[in-house]
Parts: structure tokens; C-alpha cells; sequence
């Protein structure tokens, strides 16, 4: 199922007619709304890697209904929300996230830190520390020193390597699991939150999907069938 | 067919007046200008500035053929950082200003570098949205972008079909090739390329290359033209073919080391050899 331009330029239109959050637009695709599992936060100006959502919103075109952000209809269902390329989340933003986990929503906010100012990284910081529990190292730059590309290995929701994407932000998390590492650093956790899960990914994994990568699509695949 | 030159090819020392009148004499009709290579026109050269290279263009009896810029290879569209490509997006709009006070309608683009940080799947898409992002700028401009196959350099876009479908996908009149015929050495035939392309080349850079050498070396690849293994007779009959009746510019990467300007007589003499067929 292929998403046109009319579903998408409906799926807007119901975001503007205030089925969405306020302040935050779900990137709508084609079917009844109620029905989805899984939803694409476009935080807009807050999105830092643009790129990202649009390999989000493709990669999972053809499996699962993306619907209009709705927190009331969300909150109480198990399902997927995926936040691409996070820059600084507002609380607005956060608290529509921490409602959904709260409801038993998986979560998977994917970091876009390391290409912010350090001024905005800092917020970004103080953000997943206030509201998520999540300390944030500085990001690594990865090519430096490297004779190969770096991949990130991921041990959950199944074994594989995904390409780096030049930098990355290694995370530290009371009670998280570690599902993925890049050189020793620990750069995606998951945590139980709430009645939901957190899925915090400090290598943007968007662009590799929006590039086709077999690997990280594989991966997404395996987490939708997960949750 | 109308013969130019880069000013990048102008002797270092020599002023850009100096170097307009060495142009003319050896028998240019335009001259190609380079956005960030010189140090007249760079990114912070003002509109009035601009102005006033194309008056002392004028002045010395030539035509701004087109306008291009180094600034991409480190600065590419294809950058991973947003604001990489933002800073890239915006060399190209300046590029298309310059262009247009200057009184040319077309400017080089080196679009996206495949590295081995960053692998051409992302590199593609990158590419092709920055393109459809600044058609309606070019467009409005008058103006055509012309994306240079940089083949072995870029590692992207390398074969002529590859290219054909990236300005199919890009899908605007406005965005075609700046076909540099020396640029394709080892990996086809520039003749080929020509009759791909047609009417999508907006401008055509000459060299000549030497076959089998790699750039990493010390070999040079490339020399003056009929001295490396172009086909030229082929490359005539090609644009002829096609009825390319444009700028070609002279691109000799390799310059000689005594009388500077020795190079810009010998290339004249030779692309006017190459346009009248006389091989």
C-alpha cells in the first residue's frame, strides 16, 4: 500500500482540523486512523534530520497503517510511536510522549543530537534527563580515526549490524537494557516506562532506511513485529 | 560552437584585468567564472561587486559563459549534516545570482560526493532532492543547472545511463549535465555521453585524459588536448550529432610550468581545431 499525495495531503488536512496533539503532526498514511499501530511524530522544526522521518514513513508504508496522532486514542493501546531525528523536544512534546507510555505505547525516540549546536544539545540534555530518565553523553564524532565504517550492532529485537551515520551519542539509563553498541559505546537502550517501552537510539537509523538499507529495515521490521 | 576559459587558469599574480586581456588575445570568446576559487568572486563578493566583474568582462571584449564553483567538495549537497547541505544549497543559489548579473545562463555543480563515510544510497536521494529543491529557483532565474559528472572523483553517477536517470528523477528542464569530456577517462566514452544527454548538456568542459593512470598517484591524468586518448573526432561528431552549438571551456588541470600563458595559446588554437573539425 503506497501512500499518494491525496492520502497524504488528507492525512494533513486532519491534522490541521485538530486531530492531532497540539503542536505536534502525525505524518498521516491511508487507512482508518483507530486501526493503526504505529504513528510518525514529526516534531517539525524540533525534527533535526528531516531525512530520517521520510525513511521512517516510507520503510513502514507497506505494513502498517500510520494514522493522525491522537494522545486520548493512543494512551490505552499498545502500539509504536516513532520519534525521527529528535532535536530539542518540548514539554508539550515530552508530556504527549510520557501520556503514551504511560498507556502502554512503545516508544522509540531516535536521537538527531549530534548534528545540534551545543547550546542546543544541552537542552536536549536537560530534556531526556527530566523527562525520560536518560543521560546523554556528548556525540562522538566516528570517522576521526576510523580505516572502515563503523556499525552499530544490535542485539534487540534481533542480531544485526546497521552503517553508522558519522556521529553518535552513547547513553546511560537506570534499569535500560542495552540493544545496541557502536565501538563500545552503548548507543541504543530500551526501558520499561510506564505501562509502555522506551526505545532511545543515539545512531539515527532513519537515513539508512530512507537510503534502502536492507539491514535497517530489517530491523525496523523485527521491532514492529515485537511490540 | 564558443570557445572560453575558466579565470581559476588565470597566472597566479596576474590581476583579473591582466588576466581578461591574456583571454582575449588568445582568442576566447567567453570566460568561465569561479565562484570561490578566486580571489574576486567569492561567497562574500557583493551583488555590486558581481556587477563590476562583468563590466571589466565586457570592457575587455568577452562574455561571462557560465558561472561554477569548487565550494561543493567540501561543502557537498550530499553532506549527512543538515546544515552542511543547507550552507551547499545556498553556494548554488548564489551561483544562480552571480549568473544572472553577470548575463549567463548557466552554472556547474558538483552534485553529491559518494565517500567512504558516506555510501551512495544516501548519497542518491540527497542529490536528487537538493536538485528538485533548487529547479524552481534555476526556473525562475532563467538559469540552467548543470550537475558536472565528475565520475571517478564524485564515485557517483558514473555511467552516462545512471546520469540520464538522475535528471529523469530530478525532472526539471532546468537541471541537466555540465559534461566535462575529460572527467570519463577510464570509465567510457565522452562520445557517448554526448549522444545520451543531447539536449539536457547545458555546457561542455575540455581536457584530455590519459588512460589507465589513477589520480591517487603521482601520474598526472590529464593533459592538453589530442596529447591524452580522447577520441576527438569522435567527440566532434558527436556534438555535431546533437547540434551542440554552445560554450566549450577549456579545464586544463595540468598547466605548464614555464610561460603561463603559453597554455591558454596552445588550448585556444587546439579547441578551435576541435570545433571546425580540423583532426
Amino acid at each position: 500500500m503506497k501512500l499518494s499525495r491525496r492520502e497524504f495531503v488528507g492525512g494533513s488536512a486532519a491534522c490541521a482540523s485538530g486531530f492531532c496533539v497540539p503542536g505536534v503532526a502525525g505524518v498521516a498514511l491511508a487507512g482508518a486512523p483507530t486501526e493503526a499501530d504505529c504513528i510518525v511524530f514529526d516534531l517539525g522544526a524540533n525534527c533535526v534530520l528531516p531525512e530520517s522521518l521520510q525513511g521512517y514513513r516510507e520503510a513502514l508504508n507497506a505494513e502498517v497503517v500510520v494514522a493522525a496522532l491522537d494522545a486520548r486514542r493512543w494512551q490505552h493501546r499498545s502500539g509504536l510511536v516513532i520519534v525521527p531525528g529528535a532535536g530539542i523536544v518540548n514539554a508539550t512534546e515530552a508530556s504527549v510522549l510520557l501520556e503514551l507510555l504511560d498507556g502502554g505505547t512503545t516508544v522509540l525516540l531516535e536521537s538527531g543530537g549530534a548534528f545540534l549546536d551545543p547550546k542546543e544539545m544541552t537542552a536536549q540534555q536537560q530534556m531526556l534527563r527530566t523527562f525520560f530518565d536518560l543521560s546523554v553523553l556528548e556525540p562522538v564524532e566516528l570517522w576521526s580515526d576510523h580505516q572502515c565504517a563503523p556499525y552499530v550492532q544490535y542485539h534487540w529485537p534481533r542480531e544485526i549490524m546497521v552503517r553508522d551515520f558519522s556521529r553518535a551519542i552513547p547513553v546511560v539509563a537506570p534499569g535500560a537494557e542495552t540493544i545496541g553498541r557502536l565501538d563500545g559505546l552503548q548507543v541504543a537502550i530500551k526501558k520499561l516506562f510506564g505501562n509502555g517501552l522506551l526505545i532511545f537510539l543515539g545512531s539515527p537509523l532513519g537515513p539508512a532506511l530512507r537510503a534502502g538499507d536492507r539491514e535497517a529495515r530489517a530491523w525496523l521490521q523485527a521491532l514492529a513485529a515485537a511490540i | 560552437m564558443k570557445k572560453s576559459i575558466g579565470d581559476n587558469m588565470i597566472p597566479k599574480g596576474s590581476s583579473f584585468e591582466q588576466g581578461l586581456e591574456l583571454v582575449k588575445k588568445a582568442g576566447y570568446e567567453g570566460i568561465e567564472l569561479w565562484l570561490g576559487d578566486v580571489p574576486w568572486f567569492q561567497m562574500n563578493t557583493t551583488d555590486a561587486q558581481v556587477t563590476e566583474l562583468r563590466r571589466k568582462v565586457e570592457n575587455a571584449g568577452l562574455i561571462v559563459s557560465n558561472v561554477s564553483t569548487g565550494l561543493h567538495w567540501e561543502t557537498p549537497l550530499s553532506a549527512r549534516d543538515p546544515k552542511v547541505r543547507a550552507q551547499a544549497i545556498r553556494i548554488v543559489e548564489r551561483e544562480i545570482e552571480a549568473a544572472q548579473l553577470l548575463g549567463c545562463d548557466a552554472v556547474l555543480v558538483v552534485a553529491g560526493l559518494v565517500t567512504e563515510e558516506i555510501p551512495y544510497g544516501e548519497v542518491y536521494p540527497r542529490c536528487v532532492e537538493a536538485m528538485q529543491q533548487l529547479a524552481p529557483t534555476a526556473a525562475k532565474a532563467h538559469v540552467k543547472i548543470g550537475c558536472e559528472n565528475c565520475n571517478s572523483e564524485q564515485r557517483f553517477l558514473i555511467s552516462p545511463r545512471e546520469f540520464w536517470t538522475f535528471l529523469n528523477e530530478v525532472n526539471s528542464p532546468f537541471v541537466g549535465l555540465h559534461l566535462d569530456v575529460g572527467n570519463i577517462h577510464d570509465t567510457g566514452f565522452a562520445e557517448q555521453w554526448i549522444e545520451m544527454h543531447g539536449p539536457r548538456i547545458t555546457r561542455v568542459h575540455l581536457k584530455d585524459p590519459v588512460r589507465k593512470r589513477g589520480r591517487c598517484g603521482d601520474q598526472p591524468v590529464y593533459t592538453n588536448l589530442f596529447l591524452g586518448d580522447n577520441n576527438w573526432p569522435a567527440i566532434h561528431a558527436a556534438l555535431k550529432k546533437v547540434g551542440y552549438d554552445g560554450w566549450l571551456i577549456a579545464e586544463m588541470e595540468w598547466r605548464y610550468k614555464f610561460a603561463l600563458d603559453q597554455q591558454f595559446y596552445d588550448t585556444s588554437v587546439a579547441m578551435q581545431r576541435l570545433i571546425d573539425g580540423r583532426m
